[in-house]
């Protein structure tokens, strides 16, 4: 027999009530000094008539009667009767792990819920239990183990990671798609916060077999202040120069917030904003103080009762200044093809006139019997190949090499570039050929189809700010696209820019870790008017920073999957706790964070940190309640699934309300036990009322009896 | 009964807590009871406790006192003062079970309840007043008379004496008197029985809470010793009707043990038991020619005064 209000039960120590009465005043409290107890103790039993009940009768009935209206209250049912398929139940706890459920207590609720729901769960039924954040993970899987459950929604632990309403259901579909005939129920137990909109997958559906029964757990108010991204604006030489912070006021009041920027554990800078109320503001630090390489930056706002979310992590790297290479084919300085690339990078402050380094491909080739040249390419930020006049194999196989280890080449063909030579240096490599011959046009061409979503054009996207049409082009380069990509996938080379007559103008090509833009103009005033237009020093930048060696992220987020250059044995990733970390099984090169902190890569030339910050949208953890979680839980349920409308009826409510499951609810809705109950109690009284008018009657000639011993019990 | 003691009003122990001075009490007493004692129908003798007693075979018939005689039919010899030498002493139990005094007030009761008595004195009181009387009434006697307060052992002995000032003594030691502990009667009878030397009329004053069994063979010793002894057993009216009827605790003043008791389910037992206890200690005394007299602490003195002057009588 089980209660759907067990709570009830409390109610029958009010049996106790008369008992305690009864054996109060069994036992006298009133003193009476006597002269002597010689003749008192010397009785049998001085307090004998006192220890009896005169009213057997009455006791009972009267106790019966409360007894009886304790259990009405607390609507008892039978298990196993009453309701169909009760015994072939397939229930599956899905429980919320994700980050917003660390707030306050909300995940030793949601815990102690998932165990009354095993407690709970009908005789013979079979149970799961699963939890999830942004992955799901079936922490037992169904079966008739109540306690295996139990133990394994006592080992759930709250993650950092986002939620992932979707994924958490298609996870205990699959479970329960193949049980038994019978009732199928999965327990939501959820904060439902705010910020938990996202629904991923799609097409997936709720059959009709299968009950949802979201259990909220979030009772606090959810106030909340958070940093909640960070975004690193660097220079075109890679230093960054500016942190953007976005912080977020998730609470009702107006919100004082000081923000603290300490670099490698030193407090540096210190910001204080204020916020409106579910309001989200940017809060920039520049002139960042960083020591050479890698720096620890911590971002630290004021600590509520989430502090994970009140910090965030970078990893900000200062590198000591790497020149550009400029190989050109001009032999004589005023012939140089490189002039305007010179002038346009050294129009930037990050460029000196000790990172601009020009080689003539002649010089180079000289060079390159010392050895020279190979070591300038590996030390430069990028290289820049203007015009090339003719490249040996050793000076191909520098640049090859460089490229695909991760340096950024442009590569600009001129009109004393010789096919033969290039199409042998880089043809089949970058999978583009020169055609010859290329040479001057009798109309100058124009740029057409520019992708202008591309990294080089998104400055110019505006069609007010720059107008490539302007653009005349007197020659260029014939540009063919190997149709086999020189092996690489088609995916590497994309053309950014074509000609007015469709032919490829600029080209990008991915090569190796490497990148290469290839033009089919050069970067003087021979071939075009680019030089000579506003455009060329910006798009030049654009184009060296598409280029060049990408920075690692400054942080990642839990859950990321992070490359790792080299393999597990030579590298040594470990957690912020101190913990070595295994690379991903399916991912050879990749490790998982789930925990925030500064993650260490250990190598043998040096240690490396990483950052790693919550997931993000986790920080606004007010719930959602109403109509508005009505509305979300109606989109839970997806586009085609019979979650939609009816995800919560009224019999789900209280179901989830009392945390018993939609058997146990329909049981006792059948059972009607309580009624019963009810009537007996009734009778009860009715029979307990004429006994006393009885006994009443029988003591009113005694008089003086009612006020000892008796008193109707 | 009542209407033949309206002379004794002044005798109630309820009217004499009021007199400070015990001697005035004493005096009051004695010589109230004495006055009523020539004018009481019911007195079929009298006698002079100063210069006269009964008149015993043997006696000069010239003390005879013709007017008495021939006033009362009864014969009495005139005695001067001095040729006493009775001794009287005064036994007093001074244990804490003698504080002890019925307190209605405490009690709520209804009319006609069993509870209903009149309010009393503590019954130490009203044997301080029996025992000043009896020596005020020994001293206008010419006896020489002692006092002897004891609880488990002897606490306070002033040795019968016939001389000016030993009256004074005896109230001062009654006055000043505090009550004692636990009380073992026989035990302190027994101490008593050894320092008595010489024959006296001993007066016992006490409440007896004791077995007999072990009450009779200390009295039997007293008597052994060759003493003529008078006991006065005084209770409280509600030691013995036990008009309780609230459930309670009851606490024995002597030894604080205390007794969880039902009064209505236990009164009749009671009773019963104390009314056996009574029995077999005035049936012991009958046996054992010891004068007996059971004092209710709202009795008039004078009840007790007359059974001392019987008892006095057998003395010449």
């Amino acid at each position: 027999m089980s209660f759907l209000s067990p709570w009830f039960l409390l109610g029958a120590l009010a049996l106790l009530v008369p008992v305690l009465i009864h054996l109060r005043r069994r036992e006298p409290q009133h003193r009476v000094l006597f002269a002597s107890v010689l003749f008192l103790r010397g009785l049998p039993e001085p307090i004998h008539r006192r220890r009896r009940l005169r009213y057997w009768l009455l006791f009972l009935l009267r106790s019966g009667a409360l007894l009886l209206l304790v259990l009405a209250f607390a609507r008892p049912y039978w298990r196993g009767h009453g309701a169909e398929g009760v015994s072939g139940t397939a229930l599956v706890v899905l429980l919320d792990c994700s980050f917003s459920m660390r707030y306050g207590a909300r995940f030793a609720r949601a815990q102690e819920k998932a165990e009354e729901i095993l407690a709970r769960a009908p005789d013979g039924a079979r149970v799961g239990v699963i939890g999830f954040s942004t992955t799901a993970e079936v922490r037992a899987p169904l079966g008739r183990d109540r306690e295996a459950a139990r133990a394994a929604v006592r080992g759930l632990r709250p993650t950092f990671r986002a939620t992932d309403y979707a994924r958490g259901l298609q996870a205990a579909l699959a479970l329960v798609e193949n049980a038994e005939e019978g009732e199928k129920i999965i327990y939501l137990i959820s904060d439902f916060h705010r910020s938990e909109r996202q629904v991923s997958g799609s097409g997936w559906r709720l059959p009709g077999d299968v009950r949802v029964v979201p259990i909220p757990v979030a009772s606090e108010g959810g106030e909340n202040r958070a940093i909640v991204d960070a975004r690193v604006l660097s220079g075109v030489d890679g230093t960054p120069r500016r942190l953007l912070v976005r912080m977020g006021n998730f609470q009702s009041a107006r919100a004082r917030m000081r923000i603290r920027l300490s670099v490698n554990d030193r407090l540096v800078q210190e910001r204080v904003i204020e916020l409106d109320p579910d309001a989200v503001a940017t809060v920039e630090f520049t002139d960042v103080p960083l020591d050479p390489g890698n720096n620890r930056v911590r971002l630290e706002a004021d600590s509520d009762r989430l502090p994970e979310d009140d910090r965030f992590l970078l990893v900000l790297r200062r590198e000591l200044p790497k020149p550009v290479l400029i190989l050109e084919g001009s032999r004589a300085p005023s012939e140089r093809a490189s002039f305007y690339v010179q002038q346009a990078l050294l129009a930037d402050d990050a460029f000196g006139p000790e990172r601009v380094v020009v080689r003539t491909v002649a010089e180079a080739r000289g060079a390159s019997h010392r050895g020279v040249p190979v070591v300038e390419v590996a030390d430069a930020e990028a290289v820049v190949v203007v015009d090339p006049i003719a490249l040996d194999a050793r000076w191909a196989t520098a640049l090859r090499r460089f490229v695909t280890e991760g340096g950024g080449m442009i590569l600009a063909l001129g009109p004393q570039t010789e096919a033969r030579a290039f199409n042998a240096a880089f043809g089949s490599w970058l999978g583009v050929r020169m055609e010859e011959p290329g040479g001057s046009l009798r109309e100058p061409a124009l740029l057409a189809e520019i992708a202008t979503e591309h990294p080089i054009f998104r400055p110019f996207a505006d069609p007010r700010r720059a107008n490539f049409s302007r653009v005349r082009f007197s020659g260029y380069a014939g540009l063919v696209l190997d149709a086999t990509g020189g092996g690489a996938p088609s995916s590497a080379i994309l053309v950014l820019a074509r000609f007015s007559d469709g032919r490829p103008a600029i080209v990008e090509i991915t090569r190796g870790r490497g990148k290469v833009i290839l033009l089919a103009f050069g970067l003087d005033a021979r071939w075009s008017t680019l030089p000579l237009t506003p455009l060329y020093a910006p798009l030049l930048h654009q184009m060296l920073m598409a280029v060049r060696r990408p920075s690692p992220p400054p942080f990642f987020r839990v859950g990321e999957s992070i490359a790792v250059e080299g393999s597990e044995a030579s590298v040594i990733v470990r957690a912020p706790d101190g913990e070595r970390l295994r690379f991903d099984e399916e991912r050879a090169g990749r490790f998982t964070p789930e925990h925030v902190g500064f993650y260490h890569l250990r190598r043998l030339r040096g240690e490396e940190p990483i950052a790693v910050n919550v997931e993000a949208g986790e920080s606004d953890v007010r719930p959602m309640v109403g109509a508005e979680l009505d509305q979300f839980l109606a989109s839970l349920g997806g586009r085609e699934s019979g979650l939609r409308g009816s995800a919560l009826n009224a019999g789900d409510e209280r179901a989830a309300d009392a945390g018993v499951s939609q058997g146990d609810l329909v049981a006792a809705e059948r059972s009607r036990a309580w009624r019963a109950l009810l009537l007996a109690t009734i009778l009860l009284l009715l029979s307990e009322a004429i006994l006393a008018e009885r006994a009443s009657g029988r003591r009113r000639p005694v008089g003086a009896s009612l006020r000892g011993e008796g008193r109707g019990w | 009964m009542n209407d033949a003691r309206p002379t004794f009003r002044f005798l109630r122990p309820e009217v004499l807590a009021k007199i400070a001075s015990l001697e005035l009490l004493a005096r009051t007493v004695v010589e109230g009871f004495l006055a009523g004692l020539h004018r009481s129908p019911r007195t079929g003798f009298s006698m002079d406790f100063a210069e006269y007693r009964p008149y015993m075979p043997g006696d000069d018939l010239r003390y005879l006192d013709w007017k008495v005689l021939a006033r009362t039919d009864r014969t009495y010899i005139k005695k001067f003062r001095g040729d006493t030498n009775t001794r009287v002493y005064v036994l007093l139990d001074v244990s804490a079970s003698m504080t002890y005094r019925w307190a209605p007030q405490a009690i709520s009761r209804s009319p006609g309840d069993p509870g209903r008595l009149p309010p009393a004195i503590e019954k130490r009181e009203y044997a301080c007043y029996l025992a000043a009387s009896l020596a005020y009434l020994a001293t206008r006697q010419n006896d020489a008379v002692g006092l002897i307060t004891f609880d488990r052992g002897i606490v306070d002995s002033i040795p019968a004496r016939l001389r000016p000032g030993q009256l004074h003594r005896i109230l001062s030691a009654l006055e000043r008197m505090k009550p004692g502990g636990i009380s073992a009667i026989s035990e302190a009878l027994r101490r008593i029985a050894e320092r008595l030397r010489r024959r006296s009329l001993v007066v016992l004053l006490s409440d007896l809470y004791e077995p007999p069994e072990t009450l009779g063979p200390a009295l039997r010793l007293l008597r052994a010793h060759g003493q003529d002894l008078i006991v006065f057993q005084i209770l409280d009216e509600s030691e013995v009707e036990f008009p309780f009827t609230e459930a309670a605790r009851f606490v024995d003043i002597e030894t604080g043990e205390d007794v969880p008791v039902a009064p209505e389910a236990l009164r009749a037992s009671y009773r019963e038991a104390v009314r056996r206890h009574l029995d077999e200690i005035e049936g012991f005394c009958r046996a054992h020619g010891i004068g007996y007299q059971r004092m209710f602490t709202t009795q008039p003195l004078d009840e007790a005064l007359f059974a001392y002057l019987g008892r006095r009588a057998r003395w010449p």
